[in-house]
């Protein structure tokens, strides 16, 4: 459960899969346009391109996270996920929010009002509780909505990679925009130096598709992932948190544990949540608890002042299910993927779970037990060769080391970071061409 | 598979010891429903007895999960036996090398949400014979628990110090207990038991007491509430089978399958007990097959350096590993560990006894060289049965010469 500092070398490159049979959906008119169901079923007609401002229902006053009112341009309305992405502007940067229609209480659209509790605008048609008419429009329409799920797993940088979140996007962007991502989290965290690559593209990501995390484990680094979905559903078992960064035995302090409390605050709160959540599961001294009243509004505050206490300040922060889902920073509990596609509102009649998440996954576990398992032979086979005589053992290092360059390339976090280490490729090289010069002179030396 | 009738005083016994739960009417919350309109259902055992770890370990949770799909019962009871600490404290005979293993912990998580998903169709609950130590976490992963008249049902004993001992920085000391205990937890939560009582269970600092309302009770994580049930600051919280029941933890006591049953609502049942001999079946074999490592490496350490020593050696090193093949259980094991048995070594020895054999033939040959490993070590020493190289092989350039 460490997060260390390290330098880390990319893959030479990312290696598309294997064509899998995919149907290809249309989304044009599930993305572009349509009538959306506001909290209380009235409906209201969305298109891309509509100047929207819109109340949202569940903000707290003291939530700087979830604002009670999102104004911009529509950029996708999404039929199946029953929400509406707007584009955002603040302090000059672009940001997408995605707002589920459940949660809108009052929309204006290019100035027209329409709300649950007022009388209809214009653009609003009389209805009520029929949320289920967009859903057999979809079903109608005989578009199945793909989920790509792939399970993260393993330490971040080693078994849980960027590599894997880029290869699951390339499969998505072939679809287009606006699919659903479910990064299915199982990670006792890693390494900082693949945290800020994931953030990156995490952030790009997001712009383009619903990106879900569904937490198992989600400790640290994989903590750190996860806050970055808008959507974060939790199994039974599941945790996060405890994201403090250390090197050594030592925790990060002074300017730079500020900077990466800010870090995760922001991200955090980039994804609608409170700040204060993600400050808490970084170090020991921010306060965090929490109000709820009987609406289900959470207030939360950075001391201990509300009704539920989650961090003192001898504590660290995980939550479990049933914290997360209380105080709303879980979407909800799903432990398996039927369950979690019906919290998605979603089921075998609208989506299908594509099993390319899964494969990718797969083939990286099956590379990296490979690797370990061959690493250590050979390690013991450069360490005590083969072979009676000097050329032979020297015949035999040669080999050894060359397969472990061979590794180098497959797969790198391995012999980087997992025990016992091995030297960089470009060492081993060197240390190959010395053992043929060796090899060479003692051929010369026989020969003469 | 075996049908038994519940005896008339065992009726007499359960309806004496239940908080009742009427005939037939029984079901869960959350899970599947016990069967109605059956009146003999068939009940699969599915025992958690002995270490944590090993005996309760993957390997035989894989196994009974396929075999109480194939038994196909109408209900799954999942006995536990497993606690770290004997009834006598005084007389401190505890072993050790029979204490649950706690850095098992996302395994056992795995293990218990696998009888969850695997076996969701199957009505399941919990039948605690005794859980103490990180088999209380395991005993709450099910939300309908009952306990044998004299089970306990305990918590944690200084995990949270060994985890703090190893780090000495305030913020990754409370990292690492916040990792771990979340995880822990998770086990606590599949059993939809609240965060107060898994955090009584793994601190021992922490205190618990319990108010009631209406027929449920709430978890108080001070001594505040109406039933004080640990106002201990030095050790996890314990519950003893009356008081379990007594506060609601428990949906009742009962000292035999027959009186489970009973509670239940059904007066006859089928008894499936391939899970017991499954189970029975594997404990025993992976502690034999321990005993025969032992007795292995003992042998090897005595073998001769001479090409027939190092060949039985090498045989004995393939015993060792085939066994450790098998039974993956046994390096879990702290005198397994302790002397440094595992596959990765054992490997190791005999892939350097097979290059000594082979330099050995050839210097017979007259085909002498520099070379030589020095390896293929005889593994004992000093009374223990560690192998002579470390479990990983060090990798440095300066070393190849």
């Amino acid at each position: 459960m460490s997060i260390r500092k390290t330098t880390f070398r990319l893959p030479r490159q990312l290696a598309l899969l294997a064509a899998c049979a995919l149907s290809i959906l249309v989304f044009a008119a599930d993305l572009r346009a349509a009538e959306i169901v506001i909290a209380d079923g009235t409906k209201v007609e969305v298109n891309a391109g509509n100047k929207v401002r819109i109340s949202k229902a569940g903000a707290s006053a003291s939530s700087k996270a979830s604002g009670e009112t999102v104004e911009g341009t529509v950029k996708f309305v999404l039929g199946d996920a029953k929400e509406i992405i707007v584009e955002t502007r603040k302090a000059g940067r672009t940001r997408d929010v995605r707002v589920r229609w459940s949660d809108i209480t009052e929309i204006e659209v290019d100035g027209v009002a329409s709300s649950a509790k007022s009388t209809r605008s214009s653009t609003a048609t009389a209805a009520k509780g029929d949320a289920k008419s967009s859903d057999t429009a979809t079903t109608d329409e005989g578009q199945k909505k793909t989920v790509f799920i792939m399970p993260w797993e393993g330490t971040v940088g080693i078994g849980a990679r960027h590599d894997e979140i880029l290869k699951i996007a390339a499969e998505a962007d072939k679809l287009g925009p606006g699919q659903i991502i479910v990064l299915q989290v199982i990670s006792p965290g890693g390494l900082v130096i693949e945290g800020d690559k994931i953030d990156e593209t995490l952030m790009e990501l997001k712009k383009r598709h619903r990106v879900i995390a569904w937490i198992k484990e989600a400790i640290s680094a994989a903590a750190f992932t996860s806050l970055h979905c808008e959507e974060i559903y939790f199994m039974r078992v599941g945790t996060i948190g405890a994201i403090t960064m250390f090197s050594g035995t030592k925790s990060i302090e002074g300017a730079e544990l500020e900077a990466w409390v800010k870090k995760v605050g922001d991200v955090t709160e980039e994804s609608g949540r409170s700040r204060w959540i993600g400050e808490a599961m970084v170090t020991n001294a921010p306060l965090l608890s929490y109000d709820r009243d009987e609406d289900g509004n959470v207030t939360w505050y950075n001391t201990l002042e509300g009704e539920y206490d989650l961090s003192n300040a001898d504590e660290n922060l995980t939550l479990n299910a049933d914290v997360a889902l209380h105080c709303k920073f879980s979407d909800g509990t799903a432990d398996t993927p039927e369950q979690l596609l019906a919290l998605l509102h979603l089921d075998e009649s609208t989506a299908e779970i594509s099993p390319i998440g899964f494969k990718i996954h797969e083939n990286w576990q099956k590379t990296l037990n490979a690797c370990l398992d061959a690493k250590i032979k050979l390690i013991r086979d450069v360490m005590n060769p083969a072979g009676s005589e000097d050329v032979a053992q020297i015949g035999s290092r040669i080999k050894a080391i060359n397969e472990l360059i061979a590794w180098w390339d497959r797969c790198p976090p391995c012999l980087q970071y997992e025990s016992p280490p091995v030297p960089p490729k470009e060492e081993l090289e060197k240390e190959v061409k010395n053992l043929r010069k060796t090899l060479a002179e003692i051929q010369r030396r026989r020969r003469g | 598979m075996k049908n038994c009738t519940i005896a008339a005083l065992s009726l007499s016994l359960a309806a004496g010891l239940t908080t009742g739960s009427a005939l037939g009417q029984s079901s869960f919350d959350t899970g599947a429903p016990l069967p109605t309109g059956v009146t003999s259902p068939k009940v699969y055992v599915f025992p958690m007895e002995g270490q944590m770890g090993t005996d309760i370990s993957e390997p035989i949770f894989k196994k009974l999960i396929e075999d109480a799909k194939r038994q196909k019962p109408d209900i799954l009871i999942l006995r536990l036996k497993s606690a770290d600490i004997d009834r006598i404290n005084h007389l401190r005979n505890d072993d050790p090398n029979e204490f649950g293993l706690v850095g098992e912990i996302t395994t056992y998580r795995d293990m218990v949400k696998s009888v969850h998903d695997e076996l969701m169709d199957i009505p399941q609950l919990m039948w605690v014979e005794d859980a103490v130590g990180v088999s209380g976490l395991a005993a709450l992963a099910w939300e309908r628990m009952y306990m044998s008249s004299d089970a306990r049902l305990g918590g944690l004993h200084q995990f949270k110090e060994m985890v703090e001992s190893q780090w000495s920085d305030d913020d990754v000391r409370a990292k690492m207990v916040a990792a771990w205990t979340g995880i822990m937890k998770g086990l606590v939560q599949l059993g939809r038991y609240p965060e107060t009582l898994a955090d009584a269970m793994i601190f021992t600092e922490r205190t618990l007491s319990v108010n009631f309302e209406g027929r449920g009770a709430k978890w108080v994580p001070d001594t505040s509430g109406t039933w004080v049930v640990d106002s201990s600051e030095d050790r996890a919280v314990s519950f003893q089978a009356p008081v379990a029941e007594n506060i609601l933890l428990s949906d009742g006591t009962a000292d035999s399958l027959d009186d489970l049953v009973f509670l239940l609502g059904y007066r006859d049942y089928t008894l499936i007990d391939t899970g017991e001999k499954l189970a029975k079946q594997y404990s025993d074999d992976w502690r034999k097959a321990m005993d025969n490592i032992r007795e292995w490496m003992e042998e090897a350490s005595e073998t001769d350096e001479d090409i027939a020593g190092l060949g039985r050696r090498r045989s004995l090193y393939e015993k060792v590993l085939s066994a450790l093949k098998a039974y993956p259980v046994v390096e879990k094991r702290r005198e397994m560990q302790q002397a440094g048995v595992n596959k990765i070594a054992i490997e190791g020895l005999i892939d350097d006894i097979k290059k000594d054999i082979q330099r050995q033939r050839d210097a017979a040959k007259g085909n002498r060289g520099s070379g030589g490993s020095g390896g293929g070590g005889r593994g004992l020493g000093g009374g223990g049965v560690r192998p002579p190289r470390g479990d990983l092989p060090e990798f440095a350039l300066d070393g190849m010469k």
